[in-house]
């Protein structure tokens, strides 16, 4: 069921809000960029996330090259402490619909271990562009 | 074995080399930053580690933190977390780590060829593993 959540970066300059189902489905991806950030996700569509506070701290990076057409892709992080609260993407097929979120479960300041523990965890083979198949190892996501 | 390794953030602008030995073990800790940021670490000796390139792109969220001096560093163009270091005379002065998710030669099986060590860091508690360890 979907509840309630607030997040930050470290430093606090950034604050979010959203709603997410956390049993239903978090992921974790092998991609590089996945893999670099450690990043858990779980996705909130549009109207489940709010930006609380920080948008003079959200720095904004694409890889290059990229998949994603210039502007559909922000990997936020914040430039004081460094911390990826959220990314926002922008896709048109369901269930995304247009602007959609992905938070990183890590920075929410009021979930608890037992509920991230009792997260679904899809692992996405992000490397092989195969985001719907789980890679062949996931022990090091 | 001692190994020599390549590790960068993901834009590639901060590239460093690093010499360890992965089957002594990585680390995981519950503490704020640590949680926040999913880090998996590797502590190093400063003197085998150097960092190649990325002057102009070293971001430092460091500051006194009671403990000690410690120095996390990122990439201020991509965010990417990528290594620290600092004093703390409680683990024996100058040290330093990686996050070993940067590397970029090191194979998975390498990356999990040693224990896992969890530390509590959110109780102050860093030579002990938190009771719950599932999320780290």
């Amino acid at each position: 069921m979907k509840r309630d959540y607030t997040g930050s970066c470290h430093c606090g300059a950034i604050r979010y809000a959203c709603r997410l189902d956390l049993s239903a489905d978090t992921r974790r991806c092998n991609c590089s960029f996945c893999r670099k950030s450690r990043f858990w996700k779980a996705f909130a569509m549009q109207g489940d996330f709010t930006l609380l506070q920080g948008e003079e701290a959200l720095a904004d990076y694409q890889a290059s090259p990229s998949e994603w057409p210039q502007g559909d892709v922000h990997h936020h992080f914040c430039r004081h402490c460094g911390v990826r609260p959220f990314s926002k993407g922008y896709l048109e097929m369901a269930p995304f619909n247009g602007w959609f979120y992905a938070v990183n479960v890590g920075t929410l300041d009021d979930a608890s271990d037992a509920e991230l523990a009792a997260a679904t965890i899809r692992y996405e083979d992000g490397r092989a562009d195969a985001w719907d198949q789980a890679p062949a190892h996931t022990r090091h996501l | 074995m001692k190994k020599t390794y390549h590790g960068s953030c993901h834009c590639r602008a901060i590239t460093y080399r690093v010499t360890l030995d992965l089957a002594e073990g990585t680390g995981r800790c519950n503490c704020t930053f640590c949680t926040k940021t999913r880090s998996w670490s590797a502590s190093v000796a400063p003197q085998d580690f150097t960092r190649l390139t990325g002057e102009d792109a070293i971001g430092d969220y460091g500051r006194d933190w009671g403990e000690g001096n410690i120095h996390h560093v990122f990439c201020t163009k991509c965010g990417t977390h990528v290594y620290g270091f600092g004093h703390i005379p409680e683990v024996g002065g100058d040290f330093a780590s990686i996050h070993v998710n940067t590397l970029d030669d090191a194979s998975n099986d390498e990356l999990l060829s040693g224990a896992l060590r969890y530390s509590d860091g959110r109780n102050d508690n860093w030579m002990q593993a938190p009771q719950d360890v599932r999320t780290l």
